[in-house]
């Protein structure tokens, strides 16, 4: 009791001041010494003349590393590095910039051909100069922002360990084109592109462990059923399409199994069915609404919201509908669960005291909550977590229409990633690398 | 196809260096290509249907459905406004009255399809005006008026006392008109999440669909969908806008 009165205790604390727990949280990024590792890009070069197309995979890729929050850009002008037009940093250099505490130096030469782009990649240990990375990164030219992603991740994984989030995808549903359809852009917001044409409403991507298919809800067919689309062969298979709603869909991360909900029984209830539409398996039994199922990243555990106790809050089964625990305690609306990637957070919208929803997450095991967003007249929500578990996408009207931000889960690096006014985008999911 | 190869030709750097680096960063197989490690390679982009961004079409949700292959969908591009067009319902209720009005009304209902009388209406709601205005012309003597929707209590499903009222005069509508089926539609306002507001979107349908069976209304006439927060009819952030989408609309069917 005493646990629940002071999780209720915390939760208004929370709610009541957003930054209070942010520094607690940033101190995961910092633990066991971390620190920023210190690069330094030096302005890429274009094989014939001048090219803004260089200099674009250059912006591309500080943004990437910038974003990342695991490395710190210094600029050549820092320490009085004057790069030469050969490109290359010789010995001499890599000396000096060792000197300045940089610890590696990053460039790359686009070369244009007639057929592809390719982006020549180095990056240099300072400490040894020695070249630790060379890669030939090629394709087509439209795909320019994509070789320096990449180009990103191979950094990430080299000087951290930790493969990088740069190439992956956000889903999102649009009204663009007047109807709510899925559309998928990068990371960073760039190369927008329709995937859906149900000329319906369409709700609720959610990505396929492989990142290969989405999963969703569609009233194409009149009633809400349930599609999964292959993004390669462009088919798609209608898996539940249970008189009622068939929605919130979610994908297992280590099984063929997609968890959602239906209210087939006459309320809403949480089921889980092969994603070729066979073997269903009923998880929630209550007469109160089960929905917005979410897996924990071993596949064990679901969280849902349920409205069993009066107002929708936040609950934990095991993956066969065992041992129902309540999460939430703080408000009464608490909807939208993610696991993280890793597992220790769960992040969802919650109601706060001026009855507005933001982005809240609490770790897994109840011992902490916090509250993401910012206060303030408008509606955060429908957050998805990027797979370095730092980073969370959402849906806020913050500035009029419903627009996607990410935000780092310290409540710091707000980025706004879409912006095409007048169009509403909503129900970002971010994909698996 | 977008790919990438370790520096093999035109590049001076030792091969000793470009194992090492091979080595390090182990990208043969750890990191897949751009294209394959999300799905959306060039293959997938070709042959999902896909159309930038920016090509836009000006309208909004009240753009015509153009895609005659898709009926259901089709129906759900429809507002409230078009159902006026797509059934003519007061010809029916015409119909229908003037047998058991006489000839009277009949001659009423035909004078009165331009010049509408406004005073039956009991909800305001815009875009279903005038199927309101319709139908009400054709009783203005006192019969029965169908009311396309009834509104709800923030976060609520409960059939509010204003709705009863409502739900009776559909009932006896419903009775006078044996041969019509009804879809009823549950809507949420703009606050609260997608999902939550769809199953309070059910709620609401299948409260008012209950109300109706307890006023002696065959099951069999209803069926009923939730749309959730997904079709507004409001687009403000105030709250005479949440009250207007806070509803359940009557879908009428032949």
């Amino acid at each position: 009791m005493l646990k629940l009165v002071s999780l209720i205790l915390l939760l208004i604390v929370s709610i009541g001041n957003t930054s209070v727990y942010s520094a607690e949280v940033f101190l995961e990024m910092k633990r066991k010494g971390f620190r920023k590792i210190p690069l330094m890009i030096l302005p890429f070069q274009e094989g014939s003349g001048k090219n803004e197309a260089a200099s674009i995979a250059e912006n591309v890729l500080r943004a990437d590393l910038e974003r990342s929050l695991v490395f710190e850009l210094i600029e050549t002008s820092d320490i009085g590095f004057i790069p030469t037009s050969e490109g290359a940093p010789d010995a001499q250099a890599l000396a000096k910039a060792s000197k300045a505490g940089v610890q590696g130096l990053v460039w790359a030469k686009l070369i244009v051909n007639e057929k592809e782009w390719v982006l020549e990649s180095y990056a240099y240990e300072t400490s040894n100069r020695e070249e630790v990375i060379s890669i030939r990164i090629s394709g087509k030219k439209r795909l320019i922002r994509n070789m320096a992603h990449r180009f990103s991740d191979i950094l990430t994984l080299h000087f951290t360990g930790e493969k990088g989030i740069a190439q992956t995808k956000i889903a999102y549903i649009s009204d663009l084109s007047g109807n709510k359809e899925i559309y998928v852009m990068d990371y960073d917001g760039a190369n927008k592109m329709r995937v859906t044409r149900d000329h319906s409403i369409v709700l609720s991507p959610r990505w396929s462990p492989s990142g290969k298919k989405l999963v969703y809800t569609s009233y194409r067919s009149g009633n809400p059923n349930i599609y999964v689309l292959d993004m390669k062969t462009g088919k798609k298979k209608m898996i539940a399409s249970f008189s009622g709603l068939n929605y919130s869909p979610a994908w297992s991360p280590v099984e063929d199994r997609i968890a959602f909900a239906t209210t087939k029984d006459g309320n809403s209830e949480i089921y889980s069915i092969k994603s070729n539409g066979s073997d269903l398996k009923r998880l929630s039994f209550n007469k109160s609404d089960d929905l917005s199922p979410t897996w924990s990243p071993t596949g064990n555990k679901i969280a849902f919201t349920s409205d069993r106790g009066g107002k929708p809050q936040i609950y934990i089964m095991d993956a066969d509908g065992a041992n129902v625990n309540r999460l939430t305690f703080g408000g009464d609306y608490n909807t939208s669960p993610v696991w993280s990637p890793k597992g220790e957070w769960i992040a969802y919208a919650c109601r706060n005291k001026e009855r507005r929803l933001k982005v809240c997450a609490d770790r897994a095991d109840g011992t902490q909550s916090i509250v993401v967003t910012e206060s303030g007249p408008w509606d955060d929500e429908a957050p998805s977590w990027g797979q370095n578990g730092r980073e969370l996408i959402f849906t806020s009207n913050r500035f009029g229409k419903s627009q996607i931000f990410s935000i780092h889960l310290d409540g710091s690096h707000l980025r706004r990633l879409t912006t095409s006014n007048p169009s509403n985008n909503i129900s970002p999911a971010w994909s698996p690398r | 196809m977008f790919k990438f190869f370790y520096c093999s030709k035109s590049i001076t750097a030792p091969i000793v260096i470009m194992i090492a680096a091979l080595f390090v960063v182990g990208c043969s197989k750890k990191i897949a290509p751009v294209g394959g490690s999300t799905g959306l390679s060039n293959e997938g982009r070709s042959s999902v249907p896909s159309q930038t961004p920016t090509d836009r079409t000006t309208s909004n949700k009240q753009s015509p459905q153009k895609d005659s292959g898709d009926i259901q969908a089709s129906n759900e591009g429809m507002t409230d406004e078009k159902l006026a067009k797509r059934i003519p319902i007061e010809d029916r209720t015409l119909d229908e009255n003037g047998r058991s009005q006489g000839e009277s009304s009949r001659k009423q209902g035909s004078e009165n399809q331009s010049p509408r009388h406004d005073s039956q209406r009991r909800h305001d709601d815009a875009s279903g005006s005038q199927t309101l205005k319709n139908r009400g012309s054709a009783f203005s003597n006192g019969g029965p008026v169908f009311i396309d929707n009834v509104y709800f209590d923030y976060d609520q499903a409960l059939v509010r006392n204003d709705a009863k009222e409502a739900l009776e005069e559909n009932s006896r509508w419903l009775a006078l008109n044996s041969d019509i089926r009804i879809q009823i539609e549950g809507h949420g306002d703009e606050r609260g999440t997608n999902d939550y507001n769809l199953a309070l979107g059910e709620r609401r349908a299948r409260s008012i669909m209950r109300y109706m069976i307890n006023l002696g209304i065959d099951k069999s006439r209803f069926s009923f969908i939730s749309y959730g927060e997904e079709r507004s009819v409001c687009g403000e952030q105030k709250e005479s806008c949440y009250q207007k989408n806070r509803r359940v609309h009557f879908f009428v069917k032949k």
